[in-house]
Order: C-alpha cells, then sequence, then structure tokens
C-alpha cells in the first residue's frame, strides 16, 4: 500500500508495512525492536547503511569545501536512488533462465507485495498489512512461468464474512497478480491480525 | 531523471538524456571524463538500448538504483563509467570482446510485466548484435509496477 506523504512522495513500504523514509530518519540510531526481528527491516537497513556512510563521507569532505555542499536537489536525488535501491529488494523471477539462480527477467518481491495490497484495499472491510511473496518449488510451470506464493497479513471489518472474504481476496490476488506480471499464484495465506469497527 | 552534475564548473552531460552507465576499458573509465574511442561507442550503443526501452509499451521510466551510481563511481576492472555522473537504468559491460546488459525499469500494468521484461530483453538483443558485438546476458529488473 503507498500513500501520499508531506513532501508529496509516494511512500514507499517494506514488506512488513514499515515506510522506507522513516527507516532513513534512523540510520543513524541502532535498529528498535521490530527492526531488530524484521528480516525486510535488516536488509533494508544494509543497503541504506552503505548509502549513509557514503553520504557521511561526502558531509566530511564538504565540511573542508562550503562550496561543494550538495544541492537540494542533488540531495532530493540521492533519497530517489535510496527509495528505489529498497524499492529492489528480494527479486522473483519472471520468467524461468538458465542459471536459475541469477534470472534474466525478474521483478521485484516489494512491487509484486504493493499490487497485492493494493488489491486486498479495493475490497470493503478490508485493510492489507505485511505481504511477502516467495517462490515455490517447483519454480516453473512447463510453459516457463514462475509460480509464487503470497503470505498477506490483514485487519477486517468486524462485519465481514470471512469465509466468503477468504475466497474473493484469494481469487482477486491470483488474478490481479497474473494479469499485472504474469506470475502464477499458487496459494495465498491470508492471516487475520485485527478486526476494526466499520 | 535527477541531474547530480549541478556543481559549479563540471562537466555536463556527455548526452541530452541521462539515464545510462557504461563499462569502459581501465585506460578510458575515469568517471566524469569525456568518453573516446571504444568507450564512446558503448556510450551511444546505451543511449540507443534507453530509448528502445523506454519505447516499448508498457514501460514507464528507467529506474535508478544505488548500486549503479555506486559503480560509476568506482575505477575497478569492469570501470563502469557515469555519462555527465548520472548511470541510471541502463548498464552496458564488455568483457572479452562480449556486451551485457542490465535494464532497470518501472512498468505500467498495460499488459503483464514478464511480457514487457521480454520485449525489452528482445529490443536491447538486437539492438547490441545490430552494433556488430557478441551479446552476453541481457538482465531486465521490474523495480515498480505503476498504477
Amino acid at each position: 500500500m503507498t500513500s501520499t506523504n508531506e513532501t508529496g512522495h509516494d511512500e514507499a513500504r517494506l514488506g512488513c508495512g514499515r515506510p522506507i523514509d522513516d527507516l532513513w530518519a534512523r540510520i543513524e540510531e541502532p535498529p528498535d525492536e521490530h527492526e531488530r526481528s524484521c528480516p525486510d527491516c535488516q536488509a533494508a537497513r544494509a543497503s541504506l547503511g552503505r548509502l549513509e556512510e557514503a553520504a557521511r563521507d561526502l558531509r566530511t569532505s564538504d565540511e573542508r569545501d562550503p562550496g561543494m555542499q550538495p544541492s537540494d536537489r542533488a540531495k532530493a536525488s540521492i533519497m530517489e536512488l535510496a527509495r528505489a535501491e529498497v524499492r529492489r529488494g528480494q527479486m522473483l523471477p519472471l520468467r524461468q533462465t538458465t542459471p536459475p539462480e541469477a534470472p534474466d527477467l525478474a521483478i521485484s518481491e516489494q512491487s509484486v507485495a504493493t499490487l497485492v495490497r493494493r488489491t486486498a484495499d479495493g475490497i470493503p472491510g478490508v485493510m492489507a498489512r505485511r505481504c511477502r511473496v516467495r517462490t515455490v518449488e517447483p519454480a516453473h510451470h512447463a510453459d516457463g512461468r514462475s509460480r509464487v506464493r503470497v503470505e498477506l497479513s490483514t485487519a477486517l471489518s468486524a462485519r465481514t464474512r470471512m469465509a466468503s472474504l477468504a475466497a474473493d481476496l484469494r481469487q482477486r490476488v491470483r488474478t490481479s497478480v497474473r494479469e499485472q506480471t504474469g506470475l502464477d499464484v499458487v496459494a495465498v495465506d491470508i492471516t487475520v491480525e485485527d478486526v476494526f469497527d466499520a | 531523471m535527477p541531474d547530480l552534475s549541478d556543481q559549479p564548473g563540471s562537466p555536463g552531460p556527455a548526452t541530452a538524456d541521462p539515464g545510462v552507465a557504461v563499462a569502459a576499458d581501465a585506460a578510458t573509465g575515469t568517471p566524469g571524463s569525456t568518453p573516446t574511442g571504444a568507450t564512446a561507442e558503448l556510450v551511444v550503443l546505451a543511449q540507443a538500448v534507453a530509448e528502445a526501452t523506454l519505447a516499448v509499451p508498457g514501460v514507464a521510466r528507467l529506474e535508478p538504483t544505488l548500486r549503479g551510481h555506486l559503480r560509476a563511481l568506482s575505477t575497478g576492472p569492469m570501470n563502469v563509467i557515469g555519462v555527465g555522473g548520472l548511470p541510471d537504468g541502463v548498464v552496458l559491460s564488455r568483457r572479452s570482446g562480449v556486451v551485457e546488459a542490465r535494464i532497470d525499469v518501472a512498468v505500467h500494468p498495460v499488459r503483464p510485466a514478464d511480457e514487457i521484461a521480454e520485449d525489452v530483453r528482445t529490443r536491447a538483443t538486437a539492438l547490441i548484435t545490430g552494433a556488430g558485438h557478441q551479446v552476453g546476458r541481457v538482465a531486465v529488473a521490474v523495480l515498480s509496477v505503476e498504477v
């Protein structure tokens, strides 16, 4: 799920739901309780940590030469790069390729997760939370299409009928992912973490 | 596409459009320098690949990556140089005469992303072979599906 924050940027989120910009704002601080146990945050911290190091080196050298201070445009550019780098995250193969561990055609897990969350949020009474997408074995159909499994945690309205909702949600996720990415969703594991009044 | 070459006295971009990075030989791979010879040929090819990629139905834009940007600042054996310091979206490399490509894109869901990626790879491969090079791996990564 994305939203627009105060700066007007779409608020990209990690698979656990935490905004990337929040993580960047805290990059110089020790990881909090969630980040210490979250593989998404740990991977993102590793990527952003390298950027933070490079930025720190730049600041150090720039302190000696005020004329080399990065402009606001340059800083904004670096943030766009950071967001794009974190969006990369884990890559999923789009088609069967050789060698299989280095697919020639791939899609970021985060983009597929965003698509799934967007689909789920479009159903009345459903609020998507975390989403993970994983390849399954065998990884491909005979025609080369990749097979994936979706794990989605949600909050549901107290008025929803869970049995019919689950079936509807699974079908919509399978359809939207297939139509927009070409991936075949073989299973959608839905976890209801919360119930809200609506 | 962001322009990082905005410091006083910095060299202007070698091309009008940012978004390409090219691996050069050690002798010519100086970041920010004007590409010459074989490197210039790769720069032109990378530009053509970038334009062909953007012309594929469903491609929204080339995506910047931090890895590509940092690589452009390196002077290792691969020697990826930035064109005007803006190495994003398309990376060509040449080793032992074989040209490989890595293309990072964002797409619109007008058709499945795997079809779009396949078309990008096909067009890039055709351009590289059409330029008289032996083509190696051409990898296409979809980093975002835009609504």
